[in-house]
C-alpha cells in the first residue's frame, strides 16, 4: 500500500454510477489515509467549482448517459489536467488504447486489486503534484517577466537568442552601455544568474 | 393375439364369481383376486396391479362397481370391464361416465367374454402408448423451451458477468479496506465494521443476481401458480437492462399497479418477456434508428384481461409476415433458428392467453400478449 499516504494532501475524485462500488472505493481509499469525494456521474463532477483540489480522478467507463471515454475528451476540452485512472468491466485492447489516447494514465480491469489501484493513485497524485509545481513555476516566471519594461523585454529576447551586447545595441539602435544597464536590471528582475538561465526561461515562457 | 392376462374379479355373488373364474381359465386367462366389496376392489387393484378388472355394478359395501371403477381408473389406470344383469338407461349412463373398456350383460358365453377382454386389453395398450408419447412430447417441448431460454440467456452472458463482477469488486474492495482499518495501533474498529457490513451487503447483491438468472435457466417442471405479473416483469427486466444499456438502448417501463394476479408458470412467462425484449433490441440494432428505446407496458384491458406490450421503433415487420413470424423456423436473423416466437406463442396458448404482433407507425413493431386474470383462468 502507499507508504507516504499521510503526506498526500490531494483529494481523489471517484466517479462511478454504481453506488456499491462507489462506497467500496471510497472506504478503501480512505482506509489508507486518502481524502475522497464521490460522484455518481461525469456531469456531477463537471458541475463542481473547486476541481483544482483533486489530485486524481478514478473513473468507471460505464457511466449512464454518456460513455466514460467521452468524458475524458470533455476534460481535455476544459483544460483539466488532473490525471485519470480508468476502471472498466469490459476491457478490450481497442478500448484501453482509446482511453490512453484520451489522456488516461492507467487502465484497470474489474475486479480491480486494491494494490494496483493504490499504486496507480499514488503515481497519479505524484504526477499531478509535479504538474502543479511546474505550472506554479511558469506562473512565477511569467509574473517576473511582466515586471520588465518594454526595452528590457526586447533585451531579454535578444539575449535569449544568443546575441552579444554589441549586436543588441546595433539591433535596437542604442549604445552598448545602455544595453549593459538594461541587461543588468532585466537579469535582476528575472532572478537569473547566467545566460543559460535566460535561455531556459525563454523556453518555458514560449518565447 | 391372445396374451395370458391377470384378471381381478369383483362380484358379490360367489357362485357367479366362481363361474367367471372357470370361464376365464378356459379362455386362457388367470384370476389373481376375487372380492365382493367395492372398497376392497380399489385396494386390491392398487396392490396387485391386475391387467384387467371384471366389475359387477351391484356390490356389497359402501360403493358400487361404477364408483369403484372410477377410483381404479383415477389411481392406477387399470382397464375395467363391467359385468351386469342390469341394463337400464340410468345405469348405462353412469357406467359410461366411468370410461369403461367394455360392457358385458350377464349371462354371457366364453366367446363374448373373450372378445371383450381382447378388445379391452388392446385399447389399454393403445391408451398407454398415447399417454407415453404425449408425455414425451411435453418433455420435448419443455426442453426446447429451455434450450431457447438458455440461448437467449447466452446472449446476455457478457452483461450478466459484468453485473456479477460489480458486487464482487465491491466485496474485495470493502474487505481490503476492512483489513487496512484494523492495521496498526490506531485501528479504527467502527470503520472496519462498516466496511465489513458493506462487503456482506454486496455479497448478497451478487447472490440475488445469480438467483434471478438461475431461476430462468433452471430445468424445472412446468408449475402453474399464482403470480404478480408486474413483479415478474420487473424481475426479467432487471436481467436484460444491463445488456440494453450496454447497447445504448433505453428501457421505458410503465406497469399499471393493482392488476389482478395471473396463474401460470413463472419461468415460461418470463421467457416470453425475455424473448420479446431481446427481439426488440435486435430490431433496433438492425435498423440504425435514432430512437433507441424499448417500451414495456402492462395494463388491464376493458375485458379484464391483463395485456402486456413490448414496443420498438426498429426495422419493423413486413405486413405479410405478421403472422408467419410465429411459425417454427421462421427467422430474419442471420444466426437465428426461428424458434423464439413460436415457443412464446405456444407458451401463451398453454396459459389461455394470446400473442400477436402489430406494425407500429411510422416504424417498428408492437408485440402484445394477453393473459386471463386468475378468476377466469382454468389450470390445465
Amino acid at each position: 500500500m502507499i507508504a507516504h499516504a499521510e503526506k498526500v494532501a490531494a483529494v481523489v475524485a471517484v466517479i462511478d454510477d454504481d453506488q456499491g462500488i462507489r462506497e467500496a472505493l471510497d472506504g478503501m481509499l480512505r482506509s489508507v489515509g486518502l481524502q475522497v469525494e464521490c460522484f455518481a456521474s461525469a456531469h456531477e463532477f463537471l458541475a463542481k467549482d473547486d476541481r483544482d483540489k483533486f489530485g486524481c480522478i478514478v473513473l468507471d467507463v460505464h457511466l449512464p448517459g454518456r460513455n466514460g471515454l467521452d468524458f475524458l475528451d470533455d476534460l481535455a476540452a476544459l483544460h483539466v489536467t488532473t490525471p485519470v485512472i480508468v476502471i472498466s468491466g469490459f476491457a478490450d485492447v481497442p478500448m484501453s488504447v482509446r482511453a490512453m489516447k484520451a489522456g488516461a494514465i492507467e487502465f484497470l480491469t474489474k475486479p480491480v486489486r486494491a494494490m494496483d489501484l493504490l499504486a496507480a493513485v499514488e503515481a497519479a497524485v505524484k504526477r499531478d503534484c509535479a504538474m502543479k509545481q511546474a505550472a506554479e513555476k511558469i506562473a512565477g516566471l511569467r509574473a517576473d517577466f511582466e515586471t520588465l519594461t518594454v526595452r528590457e523585454r526586447e533585451v531579454f529576447v535578444h539575449v535569449a537568442a544568443g546575441l552579444m551586447n554589441k549586436q543588441i545595441a546595433a539591433a535596437l539602435d542604442l549604445s552598448e552601455a545602455t544595453i549593459k544597464l538594461h541587461r543588468g536590471t532585466m537579469m535582476r528582475k528575472m532572478r537569473a544568474n547566467s545566460l543559460a538561465d535566460i535561455v531556459r526561461m525563454a523556453d518555458r515562457l514560449g518565447i | 393375439m391372445t396374451t395370458r392376462a391377470r384378471v381381478m374379479v369383483v362380484e358379490d355373488d360367489r357362485i357367479v364369481a366362481r363361474d367367471i373364474g372357470e370361464q376365464l381359465g378356459r379362455i386362457g386367462h388367470s384370476v389373481i383376486g376375487v372380492t365382493a366389496r367395492g372398497e376392497a376392489a380399489v385396494e386390491l387393484a392398487i396392490s396387485n396391479r391386475p391387467d384387467l378388472v371384471l366389475m359387477d355394478i351391484r356390490l356389497e359395501g359402501e360403493i358400487d362397481g361404477i364408483d369403484a371403477a372410477r377410483h381404479i381408473r383415477a389411481r392406477c389406470q387399470i382397464p375395467v370391464v363391467f359385468l351386469t344383469a342390469y341394463a337400464d338407461d340410468e345405469t348405462i349412463r353412469r357406467a359410461s361416465e366411468a370410461e369403461p373398456f367394455g360392457y358385458l350383460l350377464k349371462p354371457f358365453e366364453d366367446l363374448q367374454l373373450r372378445t371383450v377382454i381382447e378388445m379391452a386389453l388392446y385399447k389399454d395398450r393403445a391408451d398407454r402408448k398415447l399417454r407415453e408419447s404425449t408425455a414425451a412430447l411435453q418433455v420435448a417441448q419443455a426442453e426446447l423451451a429451455r434450450m431457447s431460454r438458455i440461448t437467449t440467456m447466452g446472449q446476455l452472458t457478457a452483461s450478466i458477468a459484468h453485473e456479477v463482477n460489480q458486487p464482487l469488486m465491491a466485496v474485495v474492495m470493502n474487505a481490503e479496506a476492512c483489513v487496512q482499518w484494523l492495521k496498526g495501533e490506531k485501528a479504527n474498529v467502527g470503520e472496519a465494521r462498516a466496511a465489513a457490513e458493506r462487503a456482506i451487503a454486496e455479497g448478497h447483491r451478487a447472490g440475488a443476481i445469480i438467483q434471478r438468472v438461475r431461476a430462468i435457466a433452471r430445468n424445472a417442471p412446468v408449475v402453474f401458480e399464482e403470480h404478480d405479473l408486474n413483479e415478474m416483469i420487473e424481475s426479467v427486466l432487471s436481467i436484460v437492462q444491463p445488456e440494453l444499456s450496454r447497447q445504448g438502448i433505453a428501457l421505458d417501463v410503465y406497469l399499471q399497479p393493482g392488476q389482478p394476479s395471473i396463474v401460470g408458470d413463472r419461468v415460461q412467462l418470463q421467457q416470453v418477456m425475455l424473448n420479446l425484449v431481446s427481439n426488440a433490441a435486435d430490431a433496433i440494432n438492425a435498423s440504425g434508428t435514432q430512437q433507441r428505446r424499448v417500451t414495456v407496458v402492462s395494463a388491464m384491458d376493458p375485458l379484464g384481461e391483463v395485456c402486456v406490450t413490448v414496443e420498438d421503433a426498429g426495422v419493423g415487420i413486413d405486413p405479410d409476415h405478421l403472422d408467419v413470424i410465429f411459425n417454427p423456423f421462421f427467422t430474419t436473423k442471420r444466426d437465428g433458428i426461428g424458434m423464439g416466437l413460436s415457443i412464446c406463442r405456444s407458451i401463451l396458448d398453454a396459459h389461455g392467453g394470446r400473442l400477436w404482433a402489430e406494425p407500429r407507425v411510422p416504424t417498428g413493431t408492437c408485440f402484445r400478449f394477453t393473459l386471463p386474470p386468475r378468476m377466469l383462468q382454468v389450470a390445465p
